[in-house]
């Protein structure tokens, strides 16, 4: 069940970037990242609002939330204008190939604030999805 | 000079992506619910969309869309959904040395499906292909 789930998931970021290359062509990029940024947030404030869980934001003091609050500013709105600016730009999917790297950004990121140490393997890693990134970056001549 | 904006953007958003994950970190030693974090993350990004791009004409034009375009926006609001409802299920039932390389493959969903979707899509070549390969393999290396 949860490898079946992570398909799905899989398959839903990967058939998202088609409809949001087709409705960029026409619609303005600040309404489709609203629009669906708004869809986001329903469904999850309707999700915590049916399963009881909206009593979490009694604590709205509590230094989370000010964590929370910044992932917010990276991940849906600074990433989510500059992924979508992207796709619209150079197409889907290199801009998904090359956003999905992301993992490497949260390696070194988590190097430098939590001081995590990198294994063989995650060097390895990085090296691998640096040359795919290099593959995308290069444009054929002629 | 051969401009790659758009590549710089892509790059930009993966560490955007990349650097979000840290803080909700942060967030979850408090003994949050995963639920909790990612209602106030989107909050907030909503938020800071509205403050910055409701300029001139935004509603106006806002409901001026129709038709295909609309259920195209709508279409991709709900895939992201699904997408975020599938891996909180899967973090919550399975391991997330599984879940997440699995979840990590999307870019060649988008390769597959885009073969299907527009006969004026775009070139797909092998170097894409490849290029998209290397990244996920390197993606799984890490996690």
């Amino acid at each position: 069940m949860p490898v079946f789930l992570s398909l799905i998931c899989a398959m839903a970021w990967g058939g998202q970037a088609l409809f949001l290359k087709a409705s960029m062509a026409k619609a303005d990029i600040r309404h489709v990242v609203f629009l669906t940024l708004l869809i986001n947030c329903l469904s999850v404030f309707l999700w915590m609002a049916f399963s009881g869980r909206l009593t979490f934001f009694k604590g709205v003091d509590d230094p989370s939330f000010i964590h929370f609050m910044i992932a917010g500013a990276f991940n849906y709105f600074l990433g989510r204008w500059l992924y979508y600016d992207s796709i619209r730009m150079i197409g889907p999917t290199k801009a998904t190939a090359i956003s999905s790297s992301y993992p490497v950004a949260s390696l070194l990121f988590a190097f430098l604030l939590l001081e995590e140490r990198l294994s063989m393997k995650r060097y390895l890693g990085i090296g691998l999805t640096l040359l795919g990134m290099y593959l995308l970056f290069v444009r054929r001549r002629g | 000079m051969i401009s790659c904006r758009g590549e710089l953007k892509a790059v930009s958003s993966g560490l955007c992506f990349g650097i979000a994950p840290i803080f909700m970190k942060f967030g979850f030693w408090g003994g949050r619910d995963a639920f909790y974090g990612i209602a106030i993350a989107a909050g907030t990004g909503l938020l800071l969309n509205l403050a910055v791009m409701t300029g001139k004409d935004f509603w106006k034009d806002l409901f001026l869309i129709r038709g295909k375009i609309f259920l195209l926006i709508i279409l991709g609001g709900v895939a992201n959904t699904v997408a975020m409802f599938a891996l909180y299920w899967a973090v919550a039932l399975g391991e997330i040395s599984i879940v997440v390389p699995v979840s990590c493959t999307y870019p060649l969903f988008t390769i597959i499906f885009s073969r299907f979707w527009s006969k004026e899509a775009e070139e797909i070549s092998k170097r894409i292909v490849g290029g998209a390969l290397l990244i996920i393999i390197g993606v799984i290396l890490i996690l």
